[in-house]
């Protein structure tokens, strides 16, 4: 697959549609559960806004100057987790339910946002020219393993996975702590198909990822044991 | 929860002293708001023409993590006033807010478009 070099210009555009998509997502696991119309429509504005700031914040942060703001997935997993858990905080309303939609829905932002990735080749996989190789003319035609689109079918596989559980099960906080466990898997091993990653045994991001995956998990036991004041 | 009484809907009523608390959490929030375009313009015009010492990037990433972390703030306090003391001033912000998101959020998108297709413009010429 060829991917020419006019396609920078739809970054911008899918991943936002992707964060929209995985708000709607979350806002439709909440009102399944219960949560009333006010508390999702204020969840979902703070979550939005902490996806998008936190995402930025990071970049400038990880890049080291304003010019080079962008997104970043950890930083949007971040902004998720704490819109989410602050959200949850400010309604108290199915606190457990509130936060596990969010963490369900996270994989599948992620997953949409790679087609991004994809398209326009700001990041690419290892060199490899065998079956469903991607090319780009901006590298001047050479051949990489499609890893966006590898994540991108893996993430929404875990997303499918986390809802099924979402929907199943009573404690629901155990469906959004096995969701960010095997995200944090698959992306760390993913990572290893990127071709940025090739020479390192671990990335500074593998452990961010790693880092963010057991904050989530450290503080999923006491919210799951908040209740409705 | 049941809410009613003799078929007539109980309005929430907001806390003794809420009016001024409420005010007081726009107050903090619109500051924060504020804070945002300040520091960025402080870091845009002066910090980064410095040639890039190591303390200078400490001071820009500390500059850029408030910046993130009060605009964050900003919604957080408008959310709570509006939630738990239900004062107009709240919803006066609220709606400025959301202007000022989507005008964000479309600006963005327009920005990275024009900026790619001037660049692609360049190249092929």
């Amino acid at each position: 697959m060829i991917i020419p070099e006019t396609t920078l210009h739809l970054y911008a555009p899918i991943v936002f549609i992707s964060i929209l998509i995985g708000v709607f997502a979350a806002c439709a696991l909440m009102h399944k559960a219960g949560v009333s119309r006010q508390t999702v429509l204020y969840t979902a504005l703070l979550t939005f806004v902490m996806i998008v700031v936190v995402s930025f914040m990071m970049s400038v942060i990880l890049n080291g100057s304003i010019f080079k703001i962008g997104f970043v997935g950890a930083g949007g997993a971040l902004g998720l987790m704490l819109g989410a858990v602050i959200s949850a905080l400010i309604h108290r309303e199915k606190v457990p339910d509130s936060v596990a939609a969010w963490i369900v829905s996270a994989p599948l932002m992620y997953a949409l946002s790679k087609v991004a990735c994809h398209v326009t080749g700001c990041c690419n996989g290892i060199p490899y020219d065998g079956p469903l190789h991607v090319a780009y003319e901006s590298r001047g035609g050479a051949s990489f393993f499609p890893v966006q689109l590898t994540e991108t079918v893996v993430f929404t596989l875990i997303f499918v996975i986390g809802l099924v559980l979402y929907l199943k099960l009573t404690n629901r906080m155990r469906a959004a702590v096995i969701t960010v466990v095997l995200s944090c898997i698959a992306k760390v091993g993913l990572e290893y198909l990127r071709e940025s990653h090739i020479g390192k045994t671990v990335s500074g991001y593998q452990i961010l990822v790693i880092v963010l995956a057991v904050i989530f998990i450290a503080i999923s036991i006491p919210v799951g044991k908040i209740s409705e004041e | 929860m049941d809410n009613s009484n003799n078929g007539q809907q109980i309005q929430p009523t907001a806390p003794v002293g809420g009016s001024n608390t409420g005010t007081i959490l726009c107050i903090i929030s619109l500051i924060c708001k504020l804070f945002a375009p300040v520091a960025t313009g402080i870091a845009v015009f002066i910090l980064d023409y410095i040639d890039g010492s190591t303390v200078i990037d400490v001071i820009n990433s500390i500059l850029y993590s408030l910046v993130g972390a009060a605009d964050i703030a900003a919604w957080v306090l408008v959310i709570v006033a509006r939630v738990k003391y239900k004062n107009t001033f709240s919803l006066v912000l609220l709606i400025i807010y959301l202007v000022l998101l989507a005008l964000f959020v479309i600006g963005t998108i327009i920005l990275v478009v024009a900026c790619i297709s001037w660049l692609q413009s360049c190249h092929i010429d």
